[in-house]
């Protein structure tokens, strides 16, 4: 048995799980339900008692609806923050803390950086299985988004070459983020700096033309504008690079006796074991440090993953409350039509048809309230990583799975199944009082 | 068909043991019709729910036919209702969401499926014979007469031996009241179905075969 359910596919299995939480409500229900067609006087019920029960379902919606959306939006965020880090194999930079050089570069937060030589770019570039070896230079910005140096190669890697429009040719083109909010042709003057420091005057009248556009990423590189690191280097009046008699080429090789320094480079080796002898080589030397932006993120997850657990048991406390207000407003719309009970009581309908009404009835407005929960949680969730994304520059991904179901399918069955309780109170009241109430 | 009643030494006492009523003896034969009067508080109500197994804390015996009612569970008690006692309120007690037929036929919903339709069928009869249009998507637009007479229909419905009447005409006028009294005294007369209703109205109770006065809770 374990061995036909291990060769399920994990879709599969994930559906089983969640119908199986659902068996309890279902057979419930069809239990209560055998032999009965209690169907007009539950809708009855439910359009008398119309407006409390949309509050009611609006309530349980949103209980549940942030519970769910703030476990997603922590997944996204997590994903989220990985993807942007995909297209970053290797990054070298000066010593210092891998946090923040990590932030600095893949995450492009502003942040002052000691330089690596133009030696040390060469030995790193011309190292053995080095297939890319991609210097970046910060510092520049237009309408608030950062202009970054580098070279055409990277810009290649990180939109895997389906690059709208073209490759910069010169020093005054640039390549845009998808959701920089510029298109091919516009043409934008760099400010020095970025943000309220920013100075728009600072480089005279030197303009850049977007020739090109990256696909999205999901990184805040989407919302930069990249330009041949040249580009960064003449603006700021620092040497191409390149020796004069080579002053107009664009992209390395590079000169050490001309190459200005370069806060980070970005490493691609040729076969993915290489990238630990080369983050082992790299980090040997005083003046490099070498890390994978994986490995960093790992470390900062593991923390994250800490407060995770903490706000998953802080998740099922608040779920439990949920289900206990649930249930305590179950037993005030319980009381809502005691007399209506008492009437069927009166009339000799058997209890298992009173139970079977009162229980459609809450099972109705709780499974209500948790569709709408769900939608809910897609829409907080999705407010959630617009403005993250906003904030933090990559895209956060808005998605239920198959767990946010689990959990959804065990409150459901949950609180349906204490549902009873209510209802069989209601059944032990004396009809007489209630019917003279 | 039709069921005789024999109450002995019954009695019904509040939560602190008060007497609520007590009846030494009572018999009323199978097919008559029996009238209670008394003041307000007397316990005429209390006496119908108990003749229908719904009071607690009750004692002695409650005899329809060969059936103690008190002797039955709660579930048989429920039962024995749904099949042998048509119940009449006050106030109509209908549901105001469902159409007059929903409401006459109210038992369809939990009634075996081999019964529904002539249950169906006997609500629509009924409603016919009492002049109720049947056209109506709700009872809510309806009147108060009209609503009664749902009821009595409802209470016919399912075609019991017993019908239990508490104050039918109070809320109506005269004339609605006199016209509820024939529809409700001629389907329980044609029928031969026994007939206990409690009622201040004199002329409904002087239409009975029989009436009985309740004064704190005892037969005088």
């Amino acid at each position: 048995m374990m061995a036909l359910w291990n060769n399920l596919p994990g879709g599969l299995q994930d559906t089983v799980f969640v119908l199986a939480l659902l068996v309890p409500a279902v057979a419930l229900c069809a239990g209560l339900w055998r032999g009965f067609a209690p169907g007009p006087l539950i809708r009855a019920l439910l359009w008398r008692y119309r407006w409390t029960n949309l509050g009611y379902v609006i309530l349980i919606a949103i209980s549940i609806g942030l519970s769910i959306a703030i476990v997603m939006a922590e997944r996204g965020l997590r994903e989220g923050s990985a993807t942007a880090a995909d297209k970053f194999d290797l990054i070298v930079t000066a010593p210092g803390n891998e946090t923040t050089m990590m932030l600095a570069t893949v995450y492009l937060r502003p942040t002052a950086m000691p330089l690596l030589s133009g030696d040390v770019y060469n030995d790193i570039a011309s190292a053995e299985n080095v297939a890319m070896a991609a210097p970046l230079s910060f510092g520049d910005s237009v309408n608030g988004m950062p202009i970054v140096g580098t070279i055409a190669d990277f810009v290649s890697h990180l939109g895997d070459g389906q690059i709208q429009g073209r490759m910069w040719q010169d020093e005054a083109e640039a390549v845009a983020g998808a959701l920089s909010g510029l298109h091919i042709g516009d043409e934008v003057a760099p400010a020095h700096g970025i943000g309220d420091d920013a100075d728009n005057d600072a480089h005279g009248d030197f303009h850049i033309e977007i020739v090109g556009k990256l696909p999205p990423t999901g990184s805040p590189w989407d919302r930069a504008v990249i330009v041949p690191i040249e580009s960064v280097w003449h603006t700021h009046g620092l040497a191409s690079g390149h020796p004069p008699d080579r002053a107009n080429q664009i992209g390395p090789p590079f000169d050490p006796a001309y190459f200005p320094g370069t806060p980070a480079i970005v490493v691609r080796a040729d076969a993915l074991f290489a990238n630990y002898a080369l983050r082992s080589a790299f980090s040997q030397s005083e003046q490099t440090m070498a890390f994978f932006p994986g490995t960093v993120l790992a470390r900062l997850h593991s923390i994250l993953g800490d407060i995770r657990r903490v706000m998953s048991w802080l998740t099922i406390v608040t779920q439990c409350l949920v289900g206990m207000s649930v249930l305590l407003g179950l037993f005030i719309l319980s009381r809502l039509f005691s007399r209506q009970i008492s009437l069927l009581r009166t009339l000799g309908a058997p209890s298992r048809f009173v139970v079977c009404v009162v229980w459609s009835y809450n099972l109705t407005l709780v499974a209500a309230g948790t569709v709408l929960g769900i939608l809910v949680a897609w829409a907080a969730t999705a407010g959630i990583a617009y403005r993250v994304s906003n904030l933090m520059g990559f895209t956060i991904t808005t998605r239920f799975e198959s767990m946010d179901f689990a959990f959804i399918a065990a409150f459901l069955s949950g609180v349906t199944i204490c549902a009873l309780l209510p209802i069989l109170v209601s059944l032990n009241a004396t009809p007489v009082q209630n019917l003279n109430d | 068909m039709s069921l005789a009643l024999e109450v002995t030494d019954l009695s019904v006492r509040t939560a602190r043991h008060k007497a609520l009523l007590e009846v030494g003896n009572l018999k009323i034969d199978a097919g008559a019709a029996v009238g209670i009067r008394g003041p307000s508080g007397a316990g005429k109500s209390t006496l119908l729910s108990a003749l229908a197994g719904l009071t607690d804390r009750t004692s002695g015996t409650i005899r329809w036919g060969d059936t103690d009612i008190l002797s039955l569970s709660r579930a048989g008690r429920s039962d024995f209702r749904a099949s042998t006692i048509g119940f009449v309120f006050q106030d109509h007690r209908l549901f105001e969401e469902l159409s007059p037929l929903q409401n006459a036929s109210l038992s369809l919903m939990y009634a075996p499926k081999s019964e529904r339709r002539p249950v169906l069928a006997r609500a629509g009869a009924l409603l016919s014979t009492f002049g109720v249009p049947s056209d109506h998507a709700t009872v809510a637009p309806m009147s108060g007469g009209e609503r009664q007479r749902i009821a009595v229909a409802r209470a016919l419905t399912q075609d019991p031996q017993i019908i239990l009447a508490d104050e039918p005409t109070a809320n109506l006028d005269r004339v609605t009241a006199q016209t509820l009294g024939n529809d409700l005294l001629g389907s329980v007369r044609n029928a031969g179905k026994t007939l206990v209703l409690v009622s201040h109205d004199d002329a409904l109770l002087a239409r009975m075969d029989t009436i009985l006065t309740l004064e704190h809770g005892r037969l005088l």
